[in-house]
């Protein structure tokens, strides 16, 4: 086996070229930057199907109130729109005659800095506040639920006087001290309402629940447009501050894990990150392609017996497995007393008989006759035909 | 382009001096540092293209045994080639180490050998090289796949060789020619030679005894150019494997030891294999370059998952020899309804040749039935009777059609086998 075949001096080399796989990448990155410019295209175009959050002036679906700002606006209200308390401290000090509203529902400001933004102007409207923020700015109001029904004005303020019914809800406020300077309208049964007047002397604190009535889905019903014109445009000036992250960072001392860490902690991460990356890159690189092989088909020769006795199992065909067991215990007596393997039952248990010292009757009932009933008789009998093997196998050549 | 450990480690070496300083910037120049550096050393690796492969490759191999094939590899540029080198040989031709540092100087060549032992019969085939050169600074490397395809045979490993010189020892003392005194049993009437105390009184010569004054006795020798026709079934039920073995092989190591017996006692060997057309065929061989023919036609060939076509047998065999013939069958006789197309062909070999039929049998089988420990067992042990019932009922119908079966286990089967060819010349039934 010395022979040696001698092959290819000519080099055929199978990894392309830079240029080559450059060139062939080309069309998929084309095509998946056209891909995502495509997409930003449609999505700028079509917008997103999500809500936009509430309240918000700047916002014309459904939950927000474009409608009323751009109304308000109309009607010679100047109407500033901000973000963050600074902003809005800002525009309040421009201007003296002015009306903040606010909401806090996103929980982007602390509760002091709801009770500042409370004091920041003659009239303030606060839409929505919770169970704490009540407690800090108007203890003498209370949550009462939700309640979204129709309502009507209830009270004899000048302030609802042309609007007197509207759409309540989500939220009521109930009066828990009631004083003269608390003027509530919008009732319900529940004694919850959905706007709530203090009067704090140089502010008055409009506390409302019944924000649905002032959102681009419900402006125009009932008399909601005119409580909305009648609550935000009194003053020359409406303050429209929806607080943001923004404001997060103003809210005390306490100092960022990313201050506090020393300067080479997100470098460090980076490198690491970067590191991990390369070696990936390292490890995970193969070392050319495989060489295929064909493999030989393989069958396991067992396979029909294990067949055949999962068959036998499953419809517990005892009496069959049993007769299979039978005839092969038969077969090798035969076999053992010399007898040829054709030889008749009877000729074997005769012959037997006599070898084990047994009658032939029980012999006759081990191999012929009985029939299991159980698992366990099954199990039994096939365990006493080995035994009848063995004793027969000790007697003919004793070892 | 690959990259090293070593261009992790100095990548990962980066955090010393962005500690040091504490600046967020020598971040960036560290990087910048890495990758200018690892470019340089890119740039500075040999190109694999320029590279020239030479690849030398053994003939042919038994199955078992370890060969090498070597590689050559020309460095034509200026440069110092450092590389990794991975020579792309199928999995099952078992190359020991496959992935081999290498250095070659500028303008020489380097022989590389990769030892190999396969571990399948067949054409074993190495599709290419793969190499990475590395810079001078080991920290990226230029990838590159060549192709030099060659490729070897893997005969059938004849394991049973180790029992041709006892079976041949028998054979000898069947022609009279070794010093034992033992009659031949052929037919064909040899020689008178004196008598020896312990030959068979029954074959003095009284006549000749009469003539000469001395005893003497008359020798026969077998017959000898009788035809052997072996016929390999692989069909889907030689795919079984049985002791780790598919029942091809054990046939393959049959008909081996078969030939290499019968050729040397001076008998005519033709061998096929056929499923549904003939996968080899050696016709017309003798001695020493029968063996050889016939590894050669087995080596490639491996069971098809179809059924075997016993009806053209007959026809082969009258292709292969007019004459009466031993006609060996190495195939699986199991089940009956497996067996209906050997058992309805049978006749018509019988008929005027002496038939064997050689089956390999699972020795996981007669174990099964002694298992009669849980409940599955027993069903098992059930199942595996009937099974064992089935084999000696198929055996049985083909002993009635006037054929012998021969069924052992794959260790077991190719000297059973000889051994009955040899009892067959012994007794003259060729």
């Amino acid at each position: 086996m010395s022979a040696s075949q001698e092959t290819a001096t000519e080099t055929t080399v199978l990894t392309p070229r830079v240029g080559t796989t450059a060139k062939r990448a080309l069309y998929w990155v084309a095509g998946s930057i056209l891909v995502v410019l495509v997409a930003i295209a449609s999505l700028n175009l079509a917008g997103t199907a999500v809500e936009g959050p509430p309240l918000d002036p700047t916002s014309a679906y459904e939950a927000g109130t474009q409608a009323l700002a751009e109304v308000l606006r109309d009607q010679g209200v100047d109407v500033v729109v901000t973000t963050t308390l600074d902003d809005t401290r800002a525009a309040l000090d421009s201007s003296d005659d002015s009306t903040l509203f606010f909401t806090n529902f996103e929980a982007y400001l602390s509760e002091d800095q709801v009770a500042e933004a409370t004091e920041l102007a003659a009239t303030v409207v606060f839409a929505d506040p919770t169970l704490t923020e009540l407690l800090r700015v108007a203890p003498e109001v209370a949550h009462a639920g939700q309640n979204s029904d129709a309502v009507s004005a209830s009270c004899s303020a000048p302030l609802v006087a042309r609007a007197p019914d509207i759409t309540a809800g989500p939220s009521n406020y109930r009066v828990i001290e009631p004083s003269a300077d608390i003027t509530a309208c919008y009732g319900n049964d529940d004694d919850g309402y959905g706007l709530i007047v203090l009067d704090r002397g140089d502010t008055e604190l409009r506390i409302l629940g019944a924000t649905d009535a002032l959102s681009n889905g419900d402006i125009t019903a009932a008399d909601n447009a005119a409580f909305a014109l009648r609550l935000l445009g009194e003053h020359e000036t409406l303050v429209w501050y929806t607080p943001s992250f923004l404001d997060l960072a103003n809210t005390g001392d306490a100092k960022t894990p990313a201050e506090l860490a020393p300067g080479w902690v997100l470098p460090g991460v980076w490198l690491t990150m970067l590191t991990l990356l390369a070696g990936a890159l390292w490890r995970g690189r193969r070392f050319g392609p495989l060489v295929i092989e064909k493999l030989p088909v393989t069958v396991r020769s067992s396979e029909t017996m294990q067949g055949r006795a999962r068959l036998y199992e499953r419809s517990t065909a005892r009496l069959h497995t049993l007769d299979s067991l039978r005839i092969g215990t038969i077969r090798r007596l035969a076999v053992l007393c010399g007898m040829p393997t054709t030889a008749s039952v009877d000729d074997v248990i005769n012959r037997v008989s006599p070898l084990v010292g047994q009658p032939i009757e029980p012999l006759r009932q081990l191999l012929i006759d009985r029939e299991p009933t159980s698992d366990h008789e099954l199990i039994t009998l096939s365990d006493e035909l080995l035994a009848l093997e063995d004793r027969v196998h000790a007697v003919i050549r004793p070892a | 382009m690959a990259l090293s450990g070593w261009f992790v480690a100095l990548l990962a070496l980066g955090i010393v001096p962005i500690v040091v300083t504490g600046e967020p910037f020598v971040l960036t120049l560290w990087l910048l540092f890495v990758i200018v550096v690892g470019a340089i050393d890119l740039l500075l690796a040999v190109s694999v293209r320029s590279l020239r492969f030479e690849r030398t490759a053994p003939d042919r191999v038994r199955l078992g045994e370890t060969t090498s094939s070597t590689l050559r590899i020309t460095n034509p540029t200026r440069r110092r080639l450092r590389a990794v080198v991975r020579d792309g040989w199928q999995p099952s031709a078992g190359a020991h180490s496959n992935r081999v540092p290498l250095t070659v100087p500028s303008r020489e060549r380097r022989e590389l050998n990769t030892v190999l032992t396969p571990v399948r019969r067949g054409t074993r085939e190495a599709a290419h090289v793969t190499v990475r050169s590395y810079g001078p600074l080991r920290l990226i490397a230029r990838q590159t796949t060549v192709s030099v395809p060659s490729s070897f045979t893997v005969l059938p490993p004849f394991n049973s060789r180790k029992h041709l010189p006892s079976r041949l020892a028998r054979l000898r003392e069947l022609d009279g020619a070794t010093s034992v005194m033992i009659r031949g049993q052929g037919t064909e009437f040899d020689s008178l030679r004196d008598y020896v105390r312990g030959d068979d009184v029954r074959s003095i010569d009284w006549r000749a005894t009469a003539r000469r004054s001395e005893l003497v006795v008359r020798t026969w020798r077998p017959e000898r150019d009788r035809r052997v026709v072996i016929v390999v079934d692989s069909g889907r039920t030689s795919a079984a494997r049985i002791e780790d073995e598919p029942r091809i092989d054990t046939a393959f190591e049959s008909a081996l030891l078969l030939a290499a017996l019968a050729s040397s006692a001076g008998d005519h060997v033709d061998f096929m294999i056929y499923d549904r057309r003939v996968r080899a065929r050696v016709q017309g061989a003798s001695g020493p370059d029968l063996l050889s023919k016939m590894v050669n036609s087995m080596a490639p060939v491996q069971p098809e998952l179809i059924e075997m076509d016993w009806e053209s047998v007959p026809g082969l065999v009258r292709q292969a020899t007019t004459q009466r013939a031993l006609v060996v069958l190495a195939t699986t006789a199991e089940s009956p309804g497996g067996s209906l197309g050997l058992l309805a062909m049978l006749p018509q070999l019988t008929a005027k040749h002496t038939v064997v039929v050689a089956s390999v049998t699972d020795p996981s089988i007669a174990d099964a039935t002694l298992d009669r420990s849980t409940r599955d067992s027993v069903y098992l042990a059930g199942a595996a009777e009937r099974a064992l019932l089935d084999q000696s009922r198929v055996a049985a119908a083909i002993n009635q059609l006037g054929a012998s079966v021969v069924s052992r286990r794959p260790s077991e089967l190719p000297l059973a086998l000889a051994d009955h060819y040899i009892a067959l010349k012994a007794a003259g039934k060729l």
